[in-house]
């Protein structure tokens, strides 16, 4: 579903919204996970050959901690990036939902030592981007939204899914969201905020 | 003015898209411990031995032993214990918390812990009834002494689970003198009073707080009461915040769930094939706790004529007690199962006559003026008759169920159903002027900020944005200047819990009243405080022993069409199209509405054909939504639904109730669908692929 990605195309937009967030989050959450980590690198010099470099929302971050625990743990704990959510914890819901290189994955099931050198965006960078604040147009006019909680991870999925398909027909949207459980909306207005944006927005993802 | 129905951006679209808003679980206070909860391993019996390790320092054991006050929660019916004290009534009954600074360490310490039983033999049978009720209309029972002949049908649900994506959690915290609980609830004043009953403190030194609510769907009506009442008795004798989140094993396994029901109907015929009347008799699972199940079951055998008017009833119900997990609240409230038997059975009636199931249902179509169940009156316009053809048109239906009726052996059995409904808003009977006597208020500060001061929680179906939508409107001022927070019982009155589809046509109504005497009385740049109290309508007179007269104050109405496609080789169930139409008095904001009844519907419909929980040995076998399976975006279709203007005198602008509606027609009309497409009678939910197998291949 997803094998329409360019990975020169993609990189060029990756770094578009790299850029983009970097200069919004270096105002708002950096300082402080700045000082968080550097605290956290001060308390565990315990060993130092397992210290996992990602990329995250636009700034290179670096943890000790040990690199088979999840992703999910890292942001929330010690990035205090709670807007992934863990909702099943067995990778089913998507409530935990991150781009990783710009793919989904469930943060849920994925070890810190897993993205070494990767790109990770979380909901707090995405909704900074262009992209994301596209998307987020969308969810309101459409009325995405009920109880919030899958909507972290619809956005990410989202933006993953035209990231690698501009032009989704509603079936390609269908299981490109299936991997997200919502209970509260039918994910009928997801869907048309997404061929929304399909429709008109895409000249952001191409 | 503008059509209060045009939609506005969700006052809360912003906070929740981009990841601000804080839940439960993103919260961590300082010193901050978390609980984990002991749990029985039989079903039934008794603790005769704790054996509980040395705690390290810091890690405490909490039990019965430790509770101040009452060891029960308060609910309607006091039979769950907080903590089991000796008797355990089902597999997974919280025994004692565990609290620590550590996850891991909590674990093996709870790894540690042994009990001793005496076990006795559990009951999961439908033998030991603990609450028993029965009705009449009209003749009653007398009724089926002439009928020529009598047809009778017994219906099976199972459970459904909520699945909320936000597991169940709260936080206990106290600053030596007063202990607050924040959690996902729907019913701050529900937990306030339980922690009251619990802790045995007086009201002031007790405080709720609702933090924002990740799905709930009746889930955290009662439910929530229980582990907060555990994690402040907690907190009481540790004297630090602690926190409790369930993960999704505990959450499926050991959390309320709808109740299942077997559902007997009998109708008495005449010879010229009328009806004559109805009897029935329904049976609901209570599991090992009774709680509100009773309420639960009147709302079932209230609903026991649907849509139709059938002039003598008998009917009866039992709630029985089994040594299975507690069932309780959840969106319909007992309707849900009742509505699949009556609009089944009145198919049936017809199949078993020879008559089209449309020309017997329309004959027996409810108009406004004619007697309710209970013998009140529908007293206010009833548009069914419009909502129902243009149901049809959309759907196509009537070319449809022609073309399908044929059951032509093709590569897919193709199958089209349509289900009638009706739910009554509100409280049973008396029970907002008995029971909940709701008291709103409207507090005007010197910048000419209102803020609308109720207890009602925002679970997602919108109700910071409706609220504040309905005073702007009255006030004529920009929704910027009139806010809503999340309840505290410490700033809001108790205007009751957020059930029963009570919020905008109870609460909104007297919101919307505080709101007119605000406007009429309002002095620029002077604080101002405006509140209001339920005043039961006159028309409502209720009798709670004999089920008579008016049970509701209004209705809201619903018409569900649904196409489905079976495959002839798997019997798997494919949805093809789903067109609605609801009267719900009047849209507050019609996206909000529309939000309702995707959502509404597509969990009516995986209750009727999907969603699977059973319970073997007194054990939950579906314990992650790996197991239990609700649908995804792939598993669903557009759903194409409009809504008719048919404004109720009591509600806010004409709203009635919206949120339960939307849900109650689902199962019945997917489950009309497969038996359209299969041509066999289906009796039971959800409707399997493998007991299409049985009714296909059984024979």
């Amino acid at each position: 579903m997803l094998s329409g990605a360019n990975s020169a195309a993609n990189s060029e937009i990756y770094n578009k919204i790299k850029s983009e967030i970097s200069s919004k989050v270096s105002n708002e959450v950096s300082n402080e996970m700045n000082s968080e980590l550097s605290s956290k690198a001060n308390n565990t010099v315990k060993n130092s050959m397992s210290k996992v470099t990602f990329v995250l929302n636009g700034q290179a971050v670096e943890s000790s901690e040990n690199p088979t625990k999840r992703l999910l743990d890292i942001l929330r704990e010690d990035h205090g990036l709670v807007g992934a959510k863990e909702g099943c914890g067995e990778g089913e819901c998507g409530g935990c939902a991150v781009l990783l290189d710009y793919k989904i994955v469930n943060s849920c099931l994925t070890p810190l030592g897993s993205v070494q050198d990767k790109q990770v965006i979380t909901i707090e960078g995405l909704s900074l981007s262009t992209e994301g604040q596209t998307i987020k147009k969308a969810f309101e006019d459409y009325g995405s939204v009920q109880c919030g909680i899958c909507t972290p991870g619809m956005m990410i999925a989202t933006a993953s899914l035209l990231h690698h398909n501009q032009k989704p027909t509603e079936a390609e949207i269908r299981e490109g969201l299936s991997g997200n459980l919502c209970r509260c909306t039918g994910y009928n207005m997801i869907v048309k905020a997404i061929q929304y944006l399909a429709d008109e927005k895409g000249e952001l993802w191409c | 003015m503008s059509d209060i129905s045009r939609s506005i951006n969700k006052v809360d679209n912003d906070e929740k898209i981009t990841g601000k808003a804080v839940y439960i679980d993103d919260i961590k206070l300082e010193n901050m411990l978390y609980a984990k909860t002991v749990r029985a391993e039989i079903t039934s019996g008794t603790i005769i031995g704790r054996h509980y390790p040395e705690m390290p320092t810091d890690y405490h054991i909490v039990d019965y032993l430790d509770i101040p006050g009452n060891n029960y929660v308060k609910i309607i019916f006091e039979d769950m214990p907080v903590f089991v004290k000796d008797k355990v009534g089902y597999y997974g009954e919280p025994i004692a918390l565990v609290v620590g600074p550590d996850k891991q360490v909590i674990l093996d310490i709870i790894s540690q812990i042994v009990f001793e039983y005496d076990a006795i033999a559990p009951i999961y049978d439908y033998v030991d009834s603990v609450i028993h009720y029965d009705y009449e209309k009209g003749v009653g029972e007398a009724v089926f002494e002439p009928a020529n002949r009598v047809i009778e049908y017994t219906y099976e649900t199972g459970y459904q689970e909520h699945v909320y994506i936000e597991p169940q959690g709260v936080i206990g915290d106290t600053d030596g003198d007063k202990i607050s609980v924040y959690g996902s609830i729907q019913c701050p004043y529900y937990v306030k009073n339980a922690l009251i009953n619990t802790l045995g403190m007086d009201e002031k030194k007790v405080r709720v707080v609702q933090t924002t609510t990740g799905g709930a769907f009746g889930g955290k009506e009662e439910f929530p009461s229980l582990i907060a009442c555990q994690v402040a008795v907690a907190v009481k004798k540790i004297g630090k915040p602690i926190k409790l989140i369930y993960n999704r094993v505990e959450d499926m396994a050991y959390t309320t769930k709808r109740h299942p029901s077997t559902i007997r109907m009998e109708a008495a015929i005449d010879e010229q094939n009328n009806i004559l009347g109805f009897r029935a008799h329904v049976s609901l699972d209570g599991g090992a706790n009774i709680g509100l199940s009773s309420v639960v079951l009147q709302r079932a055998m209230i609903a026991a004529t649907g849509v139709y008017n059938i002039n003598n009833l008998a009917i009866s119900g039992d709630v029985y007690r089994t040594n299975t997990v507690p069932t309780g609240a959840f969106r319909g409230f007992g309707a849900p199962q009742m509505i699949f038997a009556v609009e089944m059975f009145i198919h049936h009636i017809a199949k078993e006559l020879g008559i089209d199931p449309l020309i017997l249902r329309n004959k027996y179509m409810a108009k406004q003026g004619d007697s309710t169940s209970t013998s009140g009156h529908f007293r206010d316009p009833i548009i069914m008759k419009d909502m129902i053809a243009r149901a049809k048109e959309l759907a196509d239906y009537d070319h449809k169920i022609k073309l399908y009726g044929e059951h032509m052996p093709t590569k897919d059995m193709p199958g089209i159903g349509m289900s009638w409904f009706l739910h009554g808003c509100g409280f049973t009977g008396s029970g907002e002027q008995k029971h909940i006597k709701a008291v709103v208020r409207l507090h005007k500060d010197v910048g000419d900020i209102v803020t609308v001061l109720v207890a009602a929680v925002d679970m997602g179906q919108g109700i910071k944005t409706t609220m504040r939508k309905l005073v702007a409107h009255v006030l004529e001022l920009p929704i910027e200047q009139v806010i809503m927070h999340n309840p505290d019982t410490d700033l809001v009155p108790d205007s009751g819990p957020t059930v029963a589809s009570r919020t905008l046509m109870i609460v909104g109504a007297l919101v919307s009243q505080a709101a007119e005497k605000l406007k009429e009385n309002w002095l620029a740049g002077k604080e101002q405080i405006f509140e209001e109290k339920y005043k039961q309508p006159k028309y409502i007179q209720w009798d709670e022993e004999s089920f008579q007269g008016n049970a509701y104050p209004g209705y809201s109405w619903g018409v569900n069409i649904v196409e489905v496609a079976v495959s002839p080789v798997t019997y798997e169930v494919t949805l093809k199209g789903t067109w609605s139409v609801y009267d719900v008095g009047k849209a507050i904001d019609e996206r909000i509405i529309m939000g309702q009844a995707d959502g509404g519907l597509l969990q009516g419909i995986s209750y009727g054909m999907l969603e699977v929980m059973e319970n073997k040995d007194g054990m939950v076998q579906q314990k992650t939504v790996t197991d239990y399976i609700i649908p995804t975006a792939s598993d669903t279709v557009n759903m194409i639904t409009e809504l008719m203007d048919n404004p109720f005198e009591l509600g806010p602008f004409g709203a009635k109730g919206a949120g339960e509606l939307t849900l109650i027609g689902g199962a019945p009309a997917v489950a009309l669908a497969i038996e359209n497409a299969i041509g066999k009678s289906v009796t039971k939910i959800p409707v399997t692929p493998e007991y299409i197998m049985s009714l296909i291949e059984g024979e």
